[in-house]
């Protein structure tokens, strides 16, 4: 007998209060206090964002999937793992569509094999209230993955009860948890900013990537080395021979003065292309950048500028300031916090180049008076160099791989 | 008096002292030695190598009349969505089964059934009913009242509108509020009996256990159908006025009638006071899904020294932790034992206890406070309960140590 059969003799049923013969048994005050006694539906939801993917996985207990799919075919109240794993289609056609992920305001899909059907890991795992399937796949976004948008509806329409435990883990430190929400029928859409939400981990996390944009950028960093060559030596005698220069003070004012005017000049229009005051189109911006690579090296094998270095670099800096403003733009700005976001990836640039300077010119003072320097770097570093930059003008101008066709 | 582990605190009074403190560093690595597991047990996934391996048991009984039932009506309720009598119909069974199994998740199914109306502003006043029960089930107490005030505004005599928001009152401590309400079940048709239980039952914990006793007592007799209904009031009558063999008599009936997640943990209460330790083993063997129960589980292994012990607080743990990670409270009660019984951290228990108290003034929240302030040594805590007991004369032995 349970509850709801028990007649309450002695009571009459009619009228309006027909309810009130089935809950009676359990209706004491002394039991209102009493928390009901198990663990309510969670599911535990772990997203791992890297580059533009979406790691996920997504804990569901089998007892809701019974209870929503029917998982115990022959109804013997336990469930085998063959039950479990004949169904993991139907599984996998439930559970998925009930999570959408957003990577800057586009929508992210999960990733497929060649049939376009989802790629996912089955398996299972204890947690304190009893097993739950484990479902791994990952998400494919559109761009670099800097703020994601989760919507959540497992389960709302038949257990608004359930909650999904959200836990999301930093891009730049997988493994570490940088947001927790728990997500159900009344906060189903969270957004979540990856990048710090406090001034210190935004300014922090834009002057790291702005110091592996400089490390990584082969192209500015050839340019900068192209100036930077010549600044040891001096051209002199009859014949004007490239000779070593004589004090470390002339070389260092040299070096000064060009990576001044370079970071001058890139630091305007990093702001105005990333204020959208100016706007240049990305294949002419990478077209010429690659060209003041090849005019850079040239002028180490013809001198035209001199002691005029400076000006060239201040002139080319300016183009090289729209590519580090596409690269900013990539990462994602928000509103609130461009200004932090422009200045900690410029000092990054900045303390990139730094780095390259301070390893380089040293060096290059010691070597300066070898024919090692003045042939072998001078000279056909700088070929190499105007060689490597004329296969990017050519790739990048008239957008053509040409590692494709045999060069 | 706060705990502090320096084993060695100085050249005066120090033998005392230092074996007190060596105590409580003991504890201290008892609690880590406990709790250790709980952190570890969270292993890798894994993939079960035959497909007849067994990965999860659905049931801790067999499927009864009541669940086929709910399975028939939810079947045709997911044809007919909008079908009120049906969604009804469906919500009913799920809170039966809910209380019976101590299973939320049929509290959420419940809440399913009722969707289509759930928001309205103008509900059916049995849909109205259904939302405070299981408002009142998730212990939103106020909610709860708010939605029952509505409904007795419109419809008055409704018995079981009264009867929950009686339950509701008492479990908050507001006495007299209870006893009107209880009061408003005697002008109803057929609802005598159950006001003159509903008052019984709340001057047996205001005073007078006596005659509250000789009126259940004869309610019994006149009204055999509200048996374990009754059992389980007069169970907890007699314990409260120390009449043991009453009680356990009590609990037994009720049990055998209706054996549900509420009485089991009522009647092993009763049996962990007693000291009828491997009673309690035996009545709980298979309920150690329910949390309230798997608690007064490991305090009856504690007591045995059961080797089982370790195992039942790492999962404990687990569980009070996966509920804070949702945001749950409904549990400070439980937690509170948790920490002081099991753990021997009134430290922590005390915050618990008082959290606790503020949402409920049953006579187990009054224990639980009292205990952990004892312990923690706080006797503003412990004054301030006393006051409420005398100022409300609850009649408790249990209590009576606490009121000297």
């Amino acid at each position: 007998m349970t509850a709801c059969d028990v007649p309450p003799n002695g009571m009459s049923l009619a009228g309006g209060h027909a309810i009130l013969g089935w809950l009676l048994a359990t209706l004491l005050a002394a039991n209102s206090g009493n928390a009901l006694a198990h663990k309510p539906s969670d599911a535990y939801l772990t997203l791992a964002p890297q580059g533009t993917q979406v790691a996920v996985r997504w804990d569901v207990a089998l007892r809701d999937l019974d209870n929503e799919l029917g998982l115990d075919v022959d109804d013997d109240g336990q469930l085998t793992w063959g039950e479990v794993r004949s169904r993991r289609r139907d599984i996998e056609a439930f559970v998925l569509p009930q999570l959408k992920v957003g990577a800057s305001r586009s929508a992210c899909q999960i990733v497929g094999d060649a049939q376009d059907r989802p790629l996912v890991g089955h398996q299972l795992d204890r947690h304190s209230d009893g097993t739950y399937e484990v479902l791994s796949f990952a998400f494919s976004c559109p761009g670099r993955i800097t703020a994601l948008d989760v919507e959540y509806h497992l389960f709302a329409a038949t257990d608004p009860t359930h909650r999904g435990i959200l836990r999301i883990s930093s891009p730049a430190a997988p493994g570490t948890v940088i947001a927790t929400a728990v997500l159900g029928p009344d906060s189903a859409s969270r957004h979540f900013e990856l990048f710090g939400s406090s001034l210190f981990t935004t300014l922090r996390d834009f002057v790291v990537e702005g110091a592996w944009h400089i490390w990584l950028g082969f192209d500015h960093v050839l340019f900068l080395l192209s100036l930077l060559l010549p600044a040891v030596v001096v051209r002199g005698g009859v014949q004007a021979h490239w000779l070593g220069a004589t004090t470390m003070r002339g070389a260092a004012v040299d070096v000064l003065k060009t990576v001044t005017a370079f970071t001058v000049a890139h630091s305007i229009t990093l702001t105005l292309a990333v204020l959208d005051v100016v706007s240049l189109p990305s294949r002419f911006v990478e077209s010429a950048i690659a060209a003041t690579v090849i005019l850079a090296s040239l002028n180490n094998l013809r001198p035209v500028l001199r002691d005029r270095r400076w000006a060239a670099a201040f002139l080319f800096g300016l183009i090289h300031g729209f590519g580090f403003a596409a690269a900013l733009k990539d990462l994602g700005l928000s509103p609130q916090s461009l200004a932090v976001s422009l200045f900690g990836f410029n000092l990054g640039v900045e303390l990139g180049q730094l780095a390259i300077v301070a390893v380089f010119v040293p060096l290059a003072f010691l070597a300066r008076n070898t024919r090692f320097y003045r042939i072998g770097v001078l000279g056909a570093g700088s070929a190499a160099v105007a060689m490597v930059a004329c296969f990017w003008f050519v790739e990048r101008a008239f957008d053509v791989d040409l590692s494709r066709i045999g060069l | 008096m706060r705990r502090h582990f320096h084993c060695f605190p100085g050249r005066r009074g120090a033998d005392a002292a230092r074996v007190s403190c060596c105590a409580a560093l003991w504890r201290t690595l008892l609690v880590w030695a406990l709790l250790l597991p709980a952190g570890l047990a969270h292993a890798e996934p894994f993939v079960p190598d035959r497909d007849d391996a067994v990965v999860e048991r659905l049931r801790d009984r067999p499927l009864d009349q009541t669940d086929r039932e709910l399975r028939r009506l939810r079947a045709a309720l997911h044809r007919a969505p909008e079908q009120m009598p049906l969604a009804i119909a469906v919500a009913q069974r799920c809170i039966v089964i809910a209380r019976r199994d101590g299973d939320p998740r049929y509290i959420g199914y419940a809440e399913a059934a009722l969707a289509p109306w759930w928001r309205q502003s103008e509900q059916p006043a049995a849909v109205r009913l259904l939302k405070a029960i299981l408002l009142q089930n998730v212990h939103q107490f106020a909610p709860a009242l708010d939605e029952l005030g509505r409904l007795l505004q419109r419809d008055p005599g409704n018995a079981q509108a009264w009867l929950t928001s009686a339950s509701i009152l008492q479990v908050q401590g507001r006495y007299d509020e209870a006893g009107a309400a209880c009061e408003q079940l005697r002008a109803i048709d057929g609802a005598g009996s159950y006001a003159q239980a509903c008052q019984a039952d709340l001057e047996g914990l205001r005073g007078n256990p006596d005659s509250a006793a000789a009126t259940l007592q004869r309610l019994r007799t006149e009204n055999p159908g509200l048996g374990s209904w009754l059992n389980l009031m007069e169970a907890e009558l007699a314990e409260r006025r120390g009449a043991t063999q009453t009680a356990r008599q009590r609990f037994t009936l009720a049990l055998a009638e209706q054996s549900d997640a509420y009485t089991k943990g009522a009647f092993a209460d009763f049996l962990l006071d007693e000291g009828d330790y491997a009673r309690v083993i035996e009545l709980l063997a298979g309920s150690e899904r329910s949390d309230p129960l798997l608690l007064r589980l490991a305090l009856a292994y504690r007591a045995r020294h059961d080797a089982r012990l370790a195992g039942a607080v790492s999962d404990l743990q687990a569980r009070f932790d996966a509920a804070r990670l949702r945001g749950d409270s409904v549990h400070r009660r439980e937690e509170a034992r948790f920490e002081l019984k099991l753990l021997d951290r009134p430290e922590r228990a005390l915050p618990l206890a008082r959290a606790n108290w503020d949402v409920q003034k049953e006579p187990a929240d009054m224990r639980i406070l009292l205990e952990s302030a004892r312990a923690a040594g706080s006797q503003a805590d412990v004054q301030a309960v006393r006051q409420f007991i005398v100022r409300n004369r609850i009649s408790d032995v249990r209590l009576a140590e606490y009121l000297q």
